[in-house]
């Protein structure tokens, strides 16, 4: 046990620092005068001092500075007297009177639409009304279908809660959203389209952050509306931005009807339109798209950015108690090894207790996956998440919690032109919890359909399994990742991010992608901000009864349909028990 | 890539006053003249290179961030300590509410080694490293409060105001921090070295 201190040892300290005023730094002298311990206090005091002062002097890195410099360019901070502030002002005015402009004209055009499917009360378009397709086409413009609601299209509606087009309540409150998003200001619990522009800070910077100094970054969204509903007041939109110039068609400028093969021998015909959207107001209008179709946006990021010229950051909030997400980009500058520790507690944290899984262990210090992966499409699967690799079909994901909000499924991979094997990687598809069923070994990655509730089945236990947070793919989904893939990724808080920098010595390929999977949550939203990006929209058709029944579990998914000219829907492939493609019967077209 | 060119001849109220104006050099500048020092400071801190380097980007970005508001009330350095403690202080309140791995090695793992001073001597290089090492791991252990006030301190060699100042806090509370700082630290570098002492004692 100590002995009660003196009185003036709380001054020792200061009084080593020359901090004490004349008298009282009189009474310590000659307290350390009088005393043997307090000048061995001082002498040990003052050891601890020395010691910490002569710890090494570390110096920033370079790339630290450059990061800056960057950011200081990109941000545009300067300069900004009360006339550009003004004008701000005036843009973000004009922005919210924009919005709601084609808030207006799209509902319009919704309505249309939705009266051309369902022009009688109850009615649904019955397949024989489909276009009549079958491999890859074009069809005129005139003729771009409106979404071809299957017979069970009304089931899932159901099932789903969402009203039919006779009570036509969905759609009005569809758009009712989006007009209170584009009104909506800091701190309101909808997000506004200044928010996603805007200033938050750890997103601030999206707005400004080239994505490739030598291109442009595409994002490509692809949206697939779960009912007729959906799909109409989707297309209406981007019709609208169509007709004032603000997306074009691509890929031949000509809508493609798609055959899809379903599990059970079924095929349906889609149609399938690309769109480049400029993307000046990206945010706003992902939001506008993610409204009108929350079950299905996959959102993907693709870039091409020379050595040192990215500094990119990927990052978004799942849904959180106000549902919100955010899917950003933006400048920043994250260290390898913060990625690859980042990595490693995501993987605890999301583990049980215990020790870490081996898979997530090997994620964060495996080489590279083989460059083969790297061509590899990028899986778009859609509805249930598709954890490729993931658990088994017949495994029951774990219920939603505060920490694991089920519904949002964020996706990062890249791939380089070259391998670099001395870099670590990092991929967010094995960030999964173990598994309870170990997945086949040596099997390459194989792109399947998460296991989804049948058609009918509880809203909640559909929705738990659409999409958890074991629904992270592997990275060989994507192709071989980058040098640094995978950062922060918060799991005790509503912000969840991914960064991805690349920071390497060959020109870079990646991608990065998040699919917002949670559906039927008013609020959801997906914003993407951006400038020097290109916004590439797709919106598939609603699949009706064969996406369900494809869509209903891999256990029950048969062989896939030999066709003369197969187009499959990503993320449809019908898979084997192993979860590898599996050959089988051809089936006949309706 | 080269670092941007000091401005040495320039104080920060000019160079804050021209980056305020729209000159990005200006703000090269500052963050030339203070980004190693604050780098180290997050070192010390949170004694993580990655998140070092993380969190001296964060504390740049918030700077240029805030930078038009900045009115010169405070001295800038001081004002850019202030920053990054807070950015310091938040994170790492954030660290303890997750679980994470200990990837920190102990006092003794060649992986918890400290940088290497430019010593020609090799056995000089390995006690200073040693000794930093155990300085270091004493650091880690006292709360973060203490180690604020006695890094600011010791190690940046501020006075009392202006880590007063930067730690929000009153004089006599940081005069009371340093000191209980320090002396906690003496206490775990005695207990360490008493432990290692024993550790190589042979038995008698």
């Amino acid at each position: 046990m100590r002995p009660t201190p003196h009185p003036l040892e709380a001054d020792l300290s200061a009084y080593l620092d020359g901090e004490l005023p004349a008298e009282r730094r009189q009474r310590v002298e000659a307290w350390l005068a009088e005393s043997e311990e307090a000048r061995r206090r001082l002498a040990e005091l003052r050891a601890v001092s020395d010691r910490l002062a002569a710890l090494p002097r570390l110096q920033a890195p370079d790339a630290l500075t450059a990061a800056l410099a960057r950011a200081a360019e990109q941000r545009q901070l300067f300069g900004e007297d009360a006339s550009t502030r003004r004008l701000r002002i005036y843009q973000a005015t004009a922005r919210v009177l924009s919005a709601a402009a084609v808030l207006l004209v799209a509902v319009g055009i919704g309505y249309y639409y939705l009266g051309l499917l369902r022009p009688e009360t109850g009615r649904t378009v019955e397949p024989s009304e489909r276009p009549a397709l079958m491999g890859n086409a074009t069809l005129p413009r005139s003729e771009v279908p409106v979404p071809a609601a299957a017979p069970s299209d009304d089931r899932m509606a159901k099932a789903e809660n969402i009203p039919t087009l006779t009570e036509n309540t969905r759609t009005p409150a569809v758009f009712a959203d989006v007009a209170v998003a584009g009104a909506g200001g800091e701190g309101s619990e909808t997000p506004a389209v200044s928010d996603a522009v805007g200033l938050p800070t750890w997103h601030g910077l999206a707005q400004e952050t080239r994505a490739a100094g030598t291109g442009r970054a595409v994002i490509d969204v692809t949206i697939t509306p779960t009912s007729a509903v959906e799909y109409a007041a989707t297309v209406a939109v981007l019709h609208e931005w169509e007709s004032r110039g603000l997306a074009a068609p691509t890929e031949g400028g000509e809508p493609v009807a798609r055959q899809i093969a379903s599990a059970d021998g079924t095929v349906a015909t889609s149609v399938e339109q690309v769109y480049d959207v400029e993307a000046g107001d990206l945010s706003y209008r992902l939001n506008q798209l993610a409204l009108n179709a929350p079950q299905q946006v996959f959102v993907q990021m693709n870039f091409v950015a020379a050595p040192d010229d990215i500094l990119s950051q990927v990052a978004c909030i799942p849904p959180d108690a106000t549902r919100h997400m955010l899917f950003s980009i933006h400048g920043g500058f994250l260290s390898d090894e913060t990625q690859r520790r980042a990595a490693l507690e995501i993987a605890r944290s999301e583990s049980p207790p215990g020790p870490l899984a081996p898979a997530a262990t090997e994620t964060a210090t495996s080489p590279a996956p083989p460059a083969s992966n790297a061509d590899k499409e990028p899986d778009r699967a859609r509805g249930a998440g598709a954890p490729v690799g993931g658990p088994p079909a017949d495994s029951t994901p774990p219920p939603p919690t505060a920490d694991h909000p089920a519904g949002a499924v964020a996706v990062l991979g890249g791939r380089t032109d070259a391998p670099r094997p001395t870099e670590a990687l990092g991929a967010v598809g094995l960030l999964r919890p173990p598994e309870k069923t170990p997945p086949p070994a040596a099997e390459p990655t194989p792109v399947a359909q998460a296991p989804s509730a049948p058609p009918g089945a509880p809203e909640a236990a559909r929705d738990t399994d659409r999409v958890t947070d074991e629904a992270w793919r592997p990275a060989g989904e994507l192709g071989a990742m980058t040098s640094s893939s995978v950062a922060e990724l918060e799991t005790r808080s509503t912000q969840r991010l991914l960064n991805l920098v690349l920071r390497g010595q060959q020109p870079v390929k990646g991608n990065a992608a998040l699919m917002q999977n949670r559906g039927q949550l008013p609020g959801n939203r997906a914003n993407i901000a951006g400038q020097n990006v290109l916004f590439r929209v797709r919106v598939l058709p609603p699949l009706g009864a064969e996406a369900a029944t494809v869509a209903a579990g891999a256990a029950a998914i048969g062989p896939p349909v030999e066709l003369a000219n197969p187009t499959t829907m990503p993320g449809t492939e019908a898979l084997g028990p192993d979860g590898s493609p599996e050959p089988g019967p051809p089936a006949e077209p309706r | 890539m080269n670092r941007p060119a000091p401005e040495p001849v320039s104080t920060d109220a000019e160079l804050v006053r021209r980056a305020q104006g729209g000159d990005p050099a200006a703000f090269a500048g500052l963050v030339s003249r203070y980004q190693d020092r604050v780098f180290n400071t997050c070192y010390r801190m949170c004694h993580h290179h990655a998140d070092a380097l993380d969190l001296t980007q964060a504390v740049f970005v918030r700077v240029l961030e805030a930078l038009p508001r900045y009115r010169g009330t405070a001295n800038f350095f001081t004002w850019v300590y202030r920053i990054a403690m807070n950015l310091l202080l938040t994170e790492r309140r954030r660290h303890r509410l997750r679980r994470t791995l200990p990837l920190e090695p102990a006092p003794g793992n060649p992986g918890a080694a400290e940088p290497a001073a430019h010593e020609p001597d090799g056995a000089a290089v390995v006690r200073q490293q040693e000794l930093a090492t155990r300085v270091q791991w004493a650091l880690d252990q006292i709360d973060d409060e203490f180690r604020a006030a006695v890094v600011l301190k010791d190690i940046e060699d501020l006075e009392y105001v202006s880590i007063a100042e930067i730690l929000g806090v009153p004089v006599g509370t940081v005069k009371s921090r340093i000191h209980r700082g320090r002396l906690l630290l003496r206490d775990l570098l005695d207990e360490e070295r008493t432990a290692v002492d024993a550790a190589h004692t042979p038995p008698a």
